[in-house]
């Protein structure tokens, strides 16, 4: 009913495949493809590999959120963004464990005044977010009909080139780049140029929705772009495809439901399922975790082996007020029902397996196990002290 | 984190003002399905559960189903998209995918390889396009399945029989 006053018509391009309105706070995964940040925390495995929702290409990093996007959307579709934002809050004040969608707008302005970020860009961000919130109908009236006049190639510059995008690809940490400005060191895993995070997904792929837009919006600027990116291009493609195998192999393997039982003896004491790391986004995290002490958040707020050793402050993916001076402290996983129900499911897999080899065929109906009954038996031998959690921590969140 | 085990489902509509992002997105697919319907199918809420859907499905030409109509029921967990809506066959149906109480065997619908950016017409194009193209690799009912590839016009007169008994 809301939606029906709105005069705003979104492109498909900016619709999210997910919840099927306009982004809001935009997520792009090193696939290309864009969704908003809940929809992606939404559909999100969080005990195992996630996969893309257009493309089901497999990530393991929940990648921060993309500011150009999102001041590039607030531009041209500012009530649907304005409406997207209060819906938003509504959820998550409603779900107040799940936490909050980082504040980016007060994000930037704070940043800002810290002199963190490049003085060119953000002061005309942050200058149209305050018009833009501002809640006086016929300012919005206004500036919805100029809207796609108003937004210029200075809202859609490479981070490093400073000129208009040329092929974006979006890194882990939400910094768009042309994709030929984007070089893979040849040991060690790409860094952001702005904020040093790493990026440790792969190279990513050109992101197509904000392509399109570009071409579309700018074709002049972007056509000049073409002209004098494309003689290098073969050049790029060379260069990046022998790191591109380089980066992407995943320095830990995921669990399935077939090798479950050998991976966990392997890597079950590092395996922290339903916990992402709040700086690199990786999720679930692998490897060592540090939980923070003092953060009060019910989400909580937890880092990553590398990220702890890095030791950047960013603030957590869910706006989680963390501040340098807070006390982080390793913490062993959890072992929770679902990991007891699948580690007792591989052993009688095993056995079930062993059984009928041993014997003839007949024994086929025992490979579907009855579940509950299967518990009792097993379970108190197998893993006693395991037990204990399994009630509470089933929805453990980040 | 689950993805919205909690959310209020169920009868929240029209009643409420404020939907939540799962009735949001099935009030979206809504009014795509009126505007854009795909083809020989139709889809829409029960009653007054925007949770709960019935659809129609038209056999298609030069199938075995030709003629028939089949009524299923879709139901919407709470945290959709997130998960798979639930399809049932409410019509009978000789199909080596569908089994007697109407439960249907189809990739996308399975949770591990549902994808949230699915929607409801898409899973009704895949629904028609098992009647052309039943799999008798991955049966629900092995019988029909072996019928079908030892022989088909067997198969096909049964399955037109059925048409013809239950779906008219």
């Amino acid at each position: 009913m809301e939606e029906g006053t709105e005069s705003e018509q979104i492109s498909d391009n900016f619709t999210c495949a997910v919840c099927l309105d306009v982004l809001y706070k935009p997520i792009v995964l090193v696939c290309g493809h864009v969704s908003c940040f809940w929809c992606c925390q939404f559909s999100m495995d969080m005990k195992s590999e996630s996969h893309c929702p257009l493309c089901r290409h497999t990530y393991h990093h929940f990648p921060a959120i993309c500011q150009t996007l999102h001041f590039l959307l607030k531009k041209l579709y500012p009530i649907s963004y304005k409406r997207r934002n209060i819906q938003t809050r509504e959820v998550e004040l409603e779900k107040n464990t799940l936490g909050f969608s980082p504040d980016i707008d007060s994000l930037v302005t704070s940043e800002e005044s810290n002199g963190l970020k490049d003085a060119g860009q953000t002061p005309d961000h942050s200058f149209e977010g305050d018009v833009l919130v501002d809640p006086s109908a016929t300012n919005e009236k206004k500036l919805s009909e100029s809207s796609v006049r108003a937004c210029s190639v200075s809202d859609v510059l490479c981070v490093a080139c400073k000129q208009l995008l040329f092929r974006p690809v979006v890194l882990n940490c939400g910094h768009v780049y042309c994709e030929a400005c984007i070089t893979i060191p040849t040991e060690g895993t790409l860094k952001c140029q702005v904020c040093e995070c790493r990026h440790p997904s792969g190279f990513p792929k050109v992101c197509r929705v904000l392509d399109h837009f570009l071409e579309e919006q700018f074709a002049s600027e972007y056509a000049l772009r073409r002209s004098t990116v494309q003689p290098n291009q073969e050049q790029i493609q060379n260069r990046i495809l022998p790191n591109e195998v380089n980066t992407q192999v995943p320095r830990f393997s995921f669990p399935t439901e077939e090798n479950f039982l050998q991976w966990w003896t392997v890597h079950g004491s590092k395996f922290h399922a339903n916990v992402g790391c709040d700086v690199c986004g990786m999720c679930p995290i692998i490897g060592d975790r540090y939980r923070c002490k003092d953060c009060t958040e019910s989400c909580g707020y937890d880092l990553c082996g590398d990220c702890y050793n890095t030791s950047s402050d960013l603030p957590g993916r869910f706006n989680q007020k963390h501040t340098s001076r807070h006390q982080l402290e390793l913490v062993k996983p959890i072992i929770n029902r679902n990991v007891i129900y699948r580690l007792l499911r591989g052993q009688l897999a095993v056995v079930s397996s062993i059984a009928s080899r041993s014997q003839s065929s007949p024994t086929n109906g025992s490979l579907e196990l009855p579940s509950p009954s299967v518990d009792d038996d097993d379970g108190s031998t197998e893993l006693p002290s395991a037990t204990g959690e399994d009630q509470s921590d089933h929805q453990a969140p980040i | 984190m689950n993805a919205g085990g909690s959310l209020s489902g169920g009868r929240s509509w029209p009643s409420r003002t404020s939907l939540t992002s799962s009735g949001r997105r099935i009030q979206k697919e809504m009014a795509e399905l009126n505007e854009n319907p795909p083809p020989d199918c139709s889809a829409g809420p029960k009653g007054d559960n925007l949770y709960h859907w019935v659809a129609t499905l038209f056999g298609p030409q030069g199938t075995p189903y030709e003629g028939g109509i089949y009524f299923l029921d879709i139901t919407f967990p709470a945290n959709y998209p997130f998960k798979p809506p639930k399809v049932v066959f409410k019509t009978r149906i000789y199909h080596c995918n569908v089994d007697s109480t109407g439960n249907v065997s189809l990739d996308i619908l399975d949770e591990n390889s549902w994808s949230p950016a699915l929607t409801i017409s898409k899973v009704l194009l895949a629904l028609r396009s098992i009647f052309t193209n039943p799999n008798p690799y991955k049966p629900l009912v092995p019988g029909i399945a072996q019928l079908y590839l030892v022989d088909r016009s067997k198969h096909d007169s049964v399955a037109a029989e059925w048409t013809q008994r239950f779906a008219k």
